[in-house]
């Protein structure tokens, strides 16, 4: 029975370590998207104004889609058999409700003001979710001509090619526009306004949690068009097609496109929770690899707990090389692997190993300033929960997934999920939108636990991450005081951290 | 009144105005009737009064107030465009003495305001219909044959600098600024952006959603192109990005455009794109802010209108046009 199990462990991890090296997002070609079917939901046309929805209709037909309209009082059934649901600004989101959002349909909208109902976003508008108008509010109708990608490595951005940087978001004239604060398990394609929680272009995966502790039944996508801005979205020919610089400004239809086949392209899969098969893809992954482990030597402090922790990844195959947190990062020459032991003062680690090109996984969550994760205002940027006199929150034992489909979650499903066994010190910092969440405090979304970047992602200060890069919150000495669903999480998560970086 | 001007009751429509500003309003007030077979490109000599129209016979050369025949430049055989080279005294703007006008056979010539002779033959690259555009900048004249190639002519001393067969289009060009033509190939539903200082295609501006582009008008100023498509669509293209950022409706059939500053003197229109078009239809795109234009009025003459251009001095426009077949030229002013 054991050696079954065992065996069964060793094929699941096999099969697990090829997912983490190809968790690279696929999004279907315009080809193989030819044929899909869109359900597009419209209002009725105000008397006397016009709106887009009928070249965003033409347009999806040109792009050989097979489109379908549906009036914002048709029922949700109508979307049977379809293959995407577009909402509309222009249906009225009193009408259409949450009638959509518990469809396992993807769905892409511009509704901003439905944003709440589709619990894409929390409910207050302007704190939320906003809608720009070009009269009332005039200057910021054009700041939002200015969008900022904040991670190139996501497959969207990737998918025709745009860089960590600003882009125009549509044409030089002041129009409406929305944007969405989407919930911890989304990923922020376009922030707007210089704002990294407004996001202007947002997604949920499939399985994600969205807000309320909703989970997403399917893709999800807010978009920042509104009722007649569709036209506006930014195009490029002739002359300054040919310039660089210039086709990367204005890249608001190929963005549209993009995100449209996106919602259109399969879901990634969540793996299944089980820890043996998690343990057993990192020692596949592990195995000869060089592993520098940086912790405050000789000192009573939590130096059980590093021994423990120099003793697991010793287990899993790494060749372990144990630093004081005061040697020079020259250590790490010829190291595959960094991690950082939260034993380390951040006082005394200083700057280093933030250029480092190899991968780092932190453990000690006020090093998130040094190392780029997060800004450098303590309590707000970054901080803790549980430790005595630095902290207004009380210690805690569990996390909240989130992302539950990505592989640094270890398969465990979204909700609470009880991390160490006695509640103690639990750090927490709130990381870019480039970030990869994958776990929070419980009760204070805005305090991310887990999360990594993905090499080439803009972390905070613009500093392009050289390798991957991930925060773990295990304080010392909790290591030793892990569950089990706790140490999965470790495990998946050093996983993803040294597995090779999605294309 | 001069006998052939003749203020015609069909044309006692307003130009009607869009917005409340008091704008004024443009009207048909004249029809100027001269001998020939056709009348297609047209120009004017505002400083010297004179109308320059090319037609089946060469250039007839009209008084510009009266619509007087005053002579015609030969040398050609079914004239296609003309233009004239603005003058310049140091800084400021000065009479035209020099012009040029295009064949269908693929030939150009260089004449002389002054005596209206013609003081040069050039030959293009490809026969058939060309046209012409002036690049103030380099000082060329640039001629787009519609078989495909773009001759680029000095404007002083009537040398072809460059030549070479390109794709083109039966459009109307326009020049533009960095040594752009732009040509309206309604064929391919695209404006070409050639490139006279490398003889190459500098990319192709596609059609946002009209069908069929053939009047071209630009404000080199504001970098608009304001382009007429036989489907009834005119787009305003950003000629930074290649990108339409409106689209107004025009009148339908094959268009010219000509494209003016304060065309109804100070105080009114900051400037206008007038399209003649094939239907009968002028309709004048108002600019109210550079990234701000509406369609001004629309006018309706009788079908079959040619080429437009605008007299700074009495603000009126000149339609090319036939009338019981007799060529004709239109005057609109108010």
């Amino acid at each position: 029975m054991f050696r079954r199990t065992r065996i069964a462990s060793i094929l699941l991890g096999a099969a697990l370590t090829s997912c983490f090296i190809a968790s690279a997002q696929q999004i279907l070609t315009p080809a193989q998207a030819k044929g899909k079917k869109i359900l597009l939901v419209v209002g009725e046309p105000e008397k006397g104004e016009t709106n887009d929805d009928g070249l965003v209709k033409k347009y999806f037909e040109s792009q050989g889609y097979v489109v379908t309209l549906a009036n914002e009082d048709d029922p949700a059934t109508k979307a049977a058999g379809q293959d995407l649901v577009v909402l509309s600004s222009t249906a009225d989101p009193r009408e259409i409700g949450d009638k959509y959002a518990d469809v396992s349909l993807p769905v892409f909208t511009w509704n901003t003001v439905d944003f709440p109902e589709m619990k894409m976003t929390g409910p207050e508008r302007h704190v939320d979710f906003e809608t720009i108008d070009p009269v009332q509010d005039y200057a910021r109708s054009f700041s939002m001509l200015y969008g900022y990608f904040p991670n190139a490595t996501d497959p969207i951005v990737k998918e025709f090619g745009g860089k960590t940087q600003m882009f125009g978001t549509g044409y030089l004239l002041p129009q409406h526009f929305g944007w969405g604060k989407p919930t911890a398990g989304a990923d922020i394609i376009v922030n707007t306004e210089g704002d990294p929680t407004h996001a202007g272009v947002f997604t949920y995966e499939k399985g994600v949690t969205m807000y309320g502790g909703f989970v997403a039944p399917a893709r999800r996508v807010g978009f920042y068009i509104q009722d007649s801005t569709f036209h506006y979205l930014t195009e490029v020919h002739g002359l300054a097609e040919k310039d660089p610089d210039l086709a990367d400004w204005w890249v608001g239809m190929k963005l549209f496109d993009a995100s449209i086949r996106w919602a259109l392209s399969q879901p990634v899969a969540p793996g299944p929770y089980d820890p043996a098969a998690t343990k057993a893809a990192l020692a596949k992954a592990a195995k000869g690899k060089k592993a520098l482990f940086v912790r405050r030597l000789n000192t009573p402090e939590g130096e059980e707990s590093d021994d423990h922790i120099a003793e697991h990844l010793k287990e899993v195959g790494f060749i372990v090389k144990e630093v004081d947190q005061t040697q020079p990062q020259t250590e790490a020459d010829g190291q595959d692997f960094i991690l950082i032991s939260a034993t380390n003062s951040k006082y005394k680690t200083t700057n280093k190993y933030r250029d480092a090109k190899i991968p780092v996984m932190c453990l000690e969550g006020l090093m998130a300033d040094t190392l780029k994760m997060a800004g450098r205002r303590r309590y707000l940027d970054y901080g803790e929960h549980g430790e005595a006199r630095e902290s207004e929150d009380p210690p805690e034992a569990y996390l909240e997934i989130v992302n539950s489909n990505h592989p640094m979650a270890a398969g465990l499903k979204n909700g609470y999920v009880k991390f160490i066994k006695e509640a103690d010190v639990l750090k927490w910092a709130t990381p870019p939108p480039s970030a990869i969440i994958i776990a929070t405090l419980p009760n204070s979304t805005h305090e991310r636990a887990i999360f990594g970047f993905e090499k080439g992602a803009a972390m905070a200060d613009e500093f392009v991450a050289p390798a991957r890069r991930s925060m773990f919150p295990v304080d010392n000495p909790a290591f030793d005081d892990l569950t089990e669903a706790g140490h999965a999480l470790f495990d998946a998560s050093v996983l993803w951290t040294i597995s090779p970086p999605a294309k | 009144m001069s006998r052939l001007l003749r203020v015609s009751a069909r044309f006692c429509f307003l130009f009607l105005p869009v917005t409340a500003l008091p704008a004024q309003t443009y009207t048909a007030i004249g029809e100027y009737k001269f001998a020939g077979t056709s009348a297609k490109g047209i120009a004017i000599d505002s400083d010297g009064r004179r109308l320059f129209v090319a037609g089946g016979d060469g250039v007839t050369v009209l008084n510009a107030d009266t619509g007087a025949t005053i002579g015609t430049i030969g040398g050609l055989k079914g004239a296609q465009d003309v233009m004239l080279i603005p003058g310049i005294n140091g800084e400021e703007s000065a009479p035209s003495t020099k012009g040029f006008a295009s064949d269908e056979t693929g030939h150009v010539i260089a004449f002389s305001l002054a005596d209206m002779k013609q003081t040069a033959t050039i030959k293009l690259e490809t026969s058939g219909p060309a046209s012409l555009c002036y690049d103030i900048d380099a000082k060329t004249v640039e001629a787009v044959s519609a078989n495909g190639s773009l001759t680029t002519i000095d404007a002083d001393s009537n040398k072809v600098v460059k030549a070479g067969k390109i794709v083109t289009g039966s459009g109307q060009i326009v020049c533009g600024n960095m040594g752009h033509v732009y040509v309206a190939d309604s064929t391919a539903n695209v404006v070409h952006v050639l490139n006279h200082e490398t003889m190459k295609n500098d990319g192709d501006y596609p059609m946002k959603t009209g069908n069929k582009p053939t009047g071209l008008a630009l404000d080199t100023k504001g970098r608009r192109l304001f382009v007429s498509c036989e489907d009834g669509t005119i787009e305003i293209i950003d000629t930074d990005s290649g990108f339409t950022f409106i689209e107004l409706k025009g009148g339908t059939g094959v268009a010219h455009e000509t494209f003016a500053w304060l065309p109804q003197g100070k105080g009114q229109w900051k400037a206008a794109a007038f399209v003649a078009q094939e239907d009968g239809t002028l309709s004048g795109i108002r600019m109210n802010a550079f990234i701000n234009y509406s369609m001004g009025g629309q006018y309706k003459l009788s079908p079959g209108l040619g080429s437009v251009t605008y007299d700074y001095k009495t603000h009126h426009l000149f339609i090319t046009s036939m009338n019981s077949g007799s060529p004709v030229v239109l005057v609109a002013g108010y």
